[in-house]
């Protein structure tokens, strides 16, 4: 059966009756096409991000829809419609051009279905004009019957506008982390899941950061075990520029290590960043790290900031609080609103500070912020007993602080460093969320 | 009770709605959420002679005549997009107004200037028409014109009729190929 733009058939008629059917799509043309299935509830809108199937999520919950056969001109969707749950009424055939271009630019295409009768939607540039995404077709349930429509229509916007079209957040222009104006009652950014920034966020790794993608699967299993697979969190990184940590950087332990903090990065921020502080005798503000730098960060940043005499936590750990919450005030309440999203910070040292009183008091006000503290000891067992005793601080609001040792970076593999880096973050979330320093949800 | 009518089906107004001189067609649709030209459509109605035919060109009724000689049909206006919530356009057929010579009105829906603009109803999101008895607000009729008129870009909807000293209402749901004017001139309209 051949449909035209607008047409409608029950899917029983078009398959014998089957409700296991392939939808297959191919758009030609000289530029790259992602392809995705939407599964969106009655309103039409992605109320569960789990329901878009695409390349980096090439299976639905249920199992009701596979991505098969992606290539940059053409995907297969493989479809059990029993099980696709009551929830869902519909599922949105969609093609997004990834570059310049515009869907009037497309030879014939088609959407095609093979199972039983099967049915051939064909359409072209002809059919368009400014189109940068593009609904194809859609699958939806109507008293009961399952429908098929050929839709070809879309959005001059491309992705952002279709996602924004299903009730996706759209992705905001890059802001740097500006420190909120001083307010006691100011908070973190907000990091909710940005699906549009996601998918970008995967693009990137895939194109700039290649290497990184075996790296960044082993945090994704590590934080699913913990339960924290969807979680969102900026990370910073804090890192000990005494002059005792020459060797480790100058032997590139530090490089490896970093390389794993950005994966982490990679699965908590949808941007894949990790902002930078600096301690030895003063604290500093470093560059953030990103995919395209993360690379040669260490060498530069040797180069940039000469290692110092002392070590002090508590003025990077001020500096820190400043910068997420606006205000590092001797707190000893709650901060409030509760934060949409928390500050996971790995402090990384090889040695005690110089003043434990006021790294002590920086731990207990910070109690009382949405900052989770994840103190690393780069040394032999035994140099860190200041930092065990952090650990176990007591007169906190809660227990915000984990430490471990490692006699180097590569002591450990990257499940166990990914797994230890895990090791309290998960419990501090809940009694975070159950004390009100963070929204629940 | 609203009947949600396919093709053929048929309802005796007066047995329904006993009291009921007045009946609303209602047109209604969302507004394009997509890029593209807007989903214009519009309702038209004919008032018909025993022939199936206007009895002057005065009888189309449509956006640049909104009433017959009587005013016993009359058209609420145009809307271009769909923007609004309930019906978009309205006809009122008054049947206490109805002269004797008056068989039928034909009620139907176009999309303005759809060959033009490449486009059919199955595009237009919850496109819908109906028919109400204006005394209660009850929907007699309807017709889903995105799910079941599809393919199609033109419509009759269905014919409100004169049976003896009753008025019945048959659900017509017939495709039209051509626009506006050859449906006008189909009735006998001058074009």
């Amino acid at each position: 059966m051949d449909m035209i733009r607008g047409q409608k058939v029950k899917v029983a008629d078009i398959t014998a009756n089957s409700t296991h059917l392939t939808v297959e799509l191919q758009i030609n043309a000289a530029f790259t096409i992602d392809f995705s299935c939407f599964g969106v509830d009655a309103a039409g809108k992605l109320s569960d991000e789990r329901y878009m199937t695409f390349f980096n999520q090439p299976q639905s919950p249920c199992g009701g829809v596979k991505l098969l056969n992606n290539q940059s001109n053409q995907a297969s969707f493989q479809l059990a419609l029993a099980n696709i749950p009551p929830a869902i009424e519909k599922l949105v055939f969609t093609a997004a051009i990834d570059g310049i271009g515009t869907m009037a630019q497309i030879q014939p295409s088609t959407l095609r279905i093979r199972d039983g009768q099967g049915c051939v939607f064909s359409f072209s540039g002809a059919d368009f004009q400014a189109e940068r995404a593009l609904m194809v077709a859609e699958i939806y349930r109507k008293d009961g019957v399952w429908r098929l429509a050929a839709v070809a229509q879309g959005f001059n916007g491309g992705l952002d506008a279709l996602v924004a079209h299903f009730g996706g957040e759209v992705a905001a222009p890059n802001s740097a982390s500006n420190p909120p104006s001083s307010s006691s009652s100011a908070s973190p950014a907000p990091a909710k899941p940005s699906l549009t920034k996601r998918i970008q966020l995967e693009k990137r790794i895939e194109q700039e950061a290649p290497q990184l993608i075996s790296l960044i699967k082993k945090a994704q299993v590590s934080l699913e075990k913990s339960g924290l697979g969807e979680h969102r969190a900026k990370v910073c990184l804090c890192l000990d520029i005494s002059a005792s940590m020459s060797s480790l950087y100058s032997k590139g332990k530090i490089q490896a290590f970093v390389e794993r903090i950005v994966a982490l990065a990679c699965r908590f921020d949808d941007d894949g960043e990790v902002d930078v502080f600096l301690f030895g005798q003063k604290c500093h503000r470093a560059p953030v790290i990103t995919l395209r730098n993360y690379q040669q960060y260490i060498g530069h940043l040797i180069e940039h900031f000469p290692l110092e005499g002392g070590t002090e936590y508590s003025a990077v750990m001020k500096m820190i609080r400043q910068h997420y919450l606006g205000g590092n005030s001797d707190r000893q309440s709650p901060l409030t609103p509760a934060a949409e999203s928390p500050v996971y910070v790995m402090f990384l040292t090889d040695g005690a500070t110089a003043n434990r009183k006021a790294a002590e008091n920086q731990v207990l006000y910070a109690s009382y912020e949405p900052i989770f503290w994840q103190f690393m000891g780069i040394g032999p067992t035994g140099a860190f007993e200041f930092l065990e005793k952090l650990d176990d601080l007591r007169g906190r609001y809660l227990d915000n602080a984990d430490f471990f040792s490692v006699s180097s970076p590569q002591e450990l593999n990257d499940e166990q460093l990914f797994s230890r880096l895990m090791n309290e973050y998960p419990k501090w979330l809940e009694q975070a969320k159950q004390k009100q320093l963070l929204v629940r949800g | 009770m609203a009947i949600s009518l396919q093709k053929g089906g048929n309802v005796n107004l007066s047995k329904e709605a006993p009291t009921m001189t007045k009946m609303v067609v209602g047109l209604g649709w969302d507004t394009r959420a997509t890029d593209g030209a807007a989903f214009d459509l519009d309702a038209v109605g004919f008032v018909l002679n025993n022939a199936g035919k206007v009895r002057a060109d005065g009888d189309f009724i449509f956006f640049n005549n909104k009433q017959n000689a009587e005013g016993s049909v009359v058209h609420g206006g145009d809307n271009r997009t769909g923007a609004g919530d309930g019906d978009d356009e309205t006809i009122i057929i008054d049947l206490s107004k109805m002269p004797a010579d008056v068989e039928k009105v034909a009620v139907c829906v176009v999309i303005y200037d759809a060959e033009g603009r490449k486009q059919n109803f199955g595009q237009v999101s919850r496109a819908y028409v109906r028919i109400l008895n204006d005394a209660n607000q009850q929907e007699v009729a309807r017709y889903d014109l995105s799910e079941d008129g599809s393919t199609e870009a033109a419509m009759i909807f269905g014919e409100v009729y004169r049976n003896g000293s009753d008025w019945k209402f048959k659900a017509v749901g017939q495709g039209f190929k051509g626009g506006l004017g050859p449906l006008a001139g189909s009735f006998g309209v001058n074009v």
